[in-house]
């Protein structure tokens, strides 16, 4: 059955030998976006996240059938030069240590700022309390998103 | 064998071409599949130099996630006087001769907590050669003299006219005269400029962009995915098996039982293919052996009164604490959840009789032996080669990918990556083992520590996997399972001991080690000891031991935490390990976690965010073995069916961790990578009885 996905602004049409491929998949293997990542495989780790529309989705938990005709962002198209607020706020909090959770955790990050661009405190640590890091970066993720949505407002003004 | 040896037989001093390397070396073979990936001048194994003066380091540590590579990189641009932006970092080959690890026996491995520790004398004389050699050439061009000279800011200085000549233009004016160097002519610490800064990662904007390249991202075309379907319990083997299913799935070319027995490979164009095709096969399994984490426990415990048992004398002679006041601690097994799955790449070179391994690595000579034994070939015909690792933890040392994809790659004569999904693993892949410990102890009328006796039981990591390594006098000490029983404090009358139990789960190594519940025993008997003899647990700490960094470690978490302040509930874990000195205070409000309190001295600081990073997720890993992870085994199988089945501290329940540095420049690095992690298990233990009066003699800790 051939699809057509519409990722990071371009349409691309797939063909999968399987109907039940994990989106996570299609998007590392089938068109190379290999900057999602895969942990758990069960949508409670967070490695995979992506957008649907804006909004934060677990990649491992959808089949291509279930985006046709939604905008899906990866983390290659949130910026190639590393230019988002998220990005930028990563970079200066040096959040990140081995990196492989970092694209979910950035994913999740922004696609929550865009819903809500002056949280509190408390609502960071909820947005971001179901997104794993074993090598325990919570703290300058926290930091981080705090951070970002700093830098979203020093942009906009 | 003396520091200089060591260093020299790495084949210091200037060298030619890599032919030249390997004759040197004395491993022609071996080197000349080590090819060099520098391409400027080399002036040492370590260090070259390109025609447009930047620095090419080549790194003999991994990139784990923990930094190494850049904290290196920083040790050799220190001593060289390079700007650290224009040193390129270079995956350095396997060539043990030259690049292993001096703490690891010469062997490559990236762990432990070793690495910049280890490299940390080699890295420095490296770059003091690179120095002394750009700073001998600008002299013998411009006609200075070289005790003039200072190499600062990537140029040569002459200090008398104040005339500076870049590196580039010294490259530019003709060959380089390389005198060599010798300890004597390292840096003093007083003169360090780039150590102890926080300079960027040269992989941060791949990171955040997604275009960092893990071993799962960069399987080249054409390369199969193996996926095993594995015993659902532990030890099983296969009796039966209908490959039909698996072979009738879309995108599955092959089936191979594995020579043990023990697993079937199902092989696919992808990796959804083979995940479908493993769960869809049909497999009889040998029965499930009658192991649970309740028996494992009840054994332990039975091994420190088993008069067969010959347990391992660390301090003292063996002796038993059996008396009236001995607690009995246990610690479960853990599991290390990694990121990413584990994985490795087998391709076959030399028609056959030899093979690529690709992995997520640790350690490219273990890979290289794995490779070897599987492939059933010499080493020098492995040619293993890391890529970045989507976190280690200690997993990727015995890193047992390699031989799945060995033997798979050789079976169906094609190149395979063999995945492991991370649930999986966590079914039946290595753990932590779980630890049963016995532990009385006495303070005198004066307050003094007397009558010491601490046995433990558990498996051994190195003694099932690696006997060659085990420590100790009589080579029979496994330290992963004796890590952190060495208390520093003073007590003339001590006995500590270890009796391995062998266990059914394959045991490996995990962040922390035994540390995390030896020194958890220790710290919570001494503070159950100074309370209720009426002493402060801190001002005991600081009186009763020899070790004047440690004091000064403790004195600086009670100014920070404000210890000892009424009605607060606190609780202490110090510890010296790897040669750096931890003291960490945690409070309990609400029985919650609130704060925790981190005072080290690590020695040198390379790196400094980085080591604070390290020391955080070291805490948060702590943390996490305090309050939640416990591998349970029922019915011989690991009793997880999902990710949920094995909780851990999220992001959103971290308390707030101040970290302080006591700082000791020049003094050699301490390894950073482990260290938050053990002081932070029992700080938090302390707190809890601190605050419910109740004992806790189990982790995770629960009311």
């Amino acid at each position: 059955m051939v699809l057509s996905l519409r990722i990071n602004g371009a349409s691309y049409d797939v063909d999968l030998p399987h109907d039940d491929t994990p989106l996570v998949f299609v998007l590392r293997e089938t068109l190379g976006l290999t900057g999602t990542k895969y942990s758990c495989l069960q949508g409670l780790c967070g490695a995979c996240t992506i957008h649907l529309d804006g909004r934060p989705a677990r990649a491992c938990q959808l089949t291509a059938s279930d985006v046709e005709g939604a905008e899906i962002t990866t983390i290659e198209g949130l910026s190639a030069d590393g230019s988002h607020p998220v990005q930028r706020a990563w970079i200066e909090g040096q959040v990140a240590q081995c990196g492989w959770c970092q694209p979910g955790q950035i994913m999740q990050a922004a696609g929550f700022l865009n819903e809500v661009p002056h949280p509190d405190t408390g609502q960071i640590r909820d947005a971001m309390d179901a997104s794993i890091c074993r090598c325990g970066t919570g703290p300058r993720i926290l930091e981080a998103v705090a951070r970002a949505a700093e830098i979203a407002r020093e942009d906009a003004s | 064998m003396t520091r200089r040896r060591k260093l020299s037989r790495r084949a210091f001093l200037a060298l030619g071409a890599t032919a030249t390397i390997a004759i040197g070396a004395g491993v022609t073979a071996y080197a000349l599949q080590a090819d060099m990936p520098t391409t400027g001048t080399q002036v040492n194994a370590f260090a070259a130099v390109t025609e447009a003066g930047d620095i090419e380091f080549v790194c003999p540590g991994q990139d784990l996630g923990q930094g190494a590579p850049v904290a290196l990189a920083m040790i050799l641009a220190e001593e060289i006087g390079a700007d650290i932006g224009r040193v390129r970092i270079l995956a350095a080959p396997r060539a043990a001769a030259r690049y292993g690890n001096p703490d690891f026996g010469g062997r490559m491995v990236t762990a432990d907590s070793k690495t910049t520790l280890g490299y940390w004398p080699i890295l420095r004389l490296a770059g003091a050669e690179m120095r002394l050699a750009l700073i001998a050439t600008a002299a013998r061009q411009k006609g200075w003299s070289v005790g003039d000279c200072k190499a600062a800011e990537h140029q040569v200085m002459h200090l008398r006219s104040g005339e500076r000549i870049a590196f580039a233009e010294i490259i530019a004016g003709g060959r380089l005269t390389m005198p060599g160097a010798s300890p004597a002519d390292l840096k003093p610490a007083e003169d360090f400029t780039l150590l102890d800064t926080s300079p960027q990662r040269p992989d941060a904007l791949a990171i955040v962009t997604g275009r960092k390249m893990f071993g799962t991202d960069a399987r080249p075309p054409g390369v199969l995915v193996a996926v095993l379907k594995r015993s659902p319990h532990l030890g099983g083997t296969v009796d039966a098996f209908d490959a039909a299913a698996a072979l009738a799935v879309q995108g599955v070319s092959h089936v191979h039982m594995m020579e043990d027995r023990r697993a079937v490979a199902v092989v696919a164009s992808d990796t959804w293919s083979a995940m479908k095709g493993a769960g869809a096969l049909d497999v009889t399994w040998s029965a499930a052996p009658d192991f649970s984490s309740a028996g494992e426990r009840a054994r332990l415990v039975a091994a420190l009164d088993d008069p067969a048992a010959a347990p391992v004398a660390m301090r003292g002679s063996p002796q038993r604490a059996n008396g009236a006041d001995a607690v009995l601690f246990y610690a479960p097994s853990l599991t290390h959840v990694l990121p990413e799955p584990l994985n490795a790449t087998a391709e076959a070179l030399s028609l056959g009789l030899g093979v690529r391994i690709t992995s997520a690595t640790q350690s490219l000579d273990l890979d290289m032996r794995y490779g070897a034994q599987t492939w059933k070939t010499a080493p020098f015909m492995i040619d293993s080669r890391a890529t970045p690792s989507g976190g280690a933890y200690g997993r990727r040392v015995l890193n047992d990918a390699v031989r799945d994809a060995a033997e798979i790659a050789k079976a169906i004569g094609q190149p395979v990556q063999a995945i492991r999904p991370q649930l999986d693993e966590m079914q039946r892949g290595q753990i932590r083992p779980a630890a049963v410990q016995r532990l009385s102890a006495r303070l005198d009328k004066q307050g003094r520590l007397t009558a010491w006796r601490h046995e433990i039981a558990s498996d051994g990591t190195l003694a099932t996997h690696l006997p060659g390594s085990l420590k100790g006098e009589n080579g029979t000490e496994d330290n992963t399972a004796t890590d952190g029983a060495y208390h520093p404090y003073l007590c003339a009358d001590q006995s500590v001991s270890w009796t391995r139990v062998a266990s059914a789960p394959s045991p490996g190594f995990l962040r922390g080690v035994s540390a995390s519940y030896t020194v958890w025993a220790i710290e919570t008997v001494i503070e159950r000891l100074t309370r209720q003899a009426g002493r402060d647990p801190l001002a005991w700490r600081i009186g009763n031991t020899a070790d004047e960094r440690l004091q000064a470690v403790l004195a600086r978490v009670r100014d920070i935490s404000g210890w000892g302040e009424a009605g607060r509930k606190l609780g202490l874990g110090a510890m010296i390990f790897r040669g750096a000195r931890v003291a960490s205070v945690a409070e309990m409000r609400g029985g919650e976690v609130a704060h925790l309190w981190i005072a080290i001295d690590v020695g040198q600081v390379i790196h400094r965010r980085q080591l604070l990073a390290q020391v955080q997720g070291g805490a948060i890993w702590g943390l996490s073995q305090a309050l939640h992870e416990s591998l349970t085994y029922r019915d011989g199988a690991a009793a997880i069916g999902s990710l949920a089945d094995y909780p851990m501290i999220s992001n959103g329940r971290l308390p707030p961790i101040d970290i302080s540095i006591v700082e000791a420049p020049g003094q050699p690095p301490a390894g950073a990578g482990e260290v938050g992690v053990s002081t932070v298990v029992a700080a938090v233990c302390n707190a809890m009885e601190a605050e419910t009066g109740i004992s806790f003699n189990e982790l995770p800790l629960s009311v």
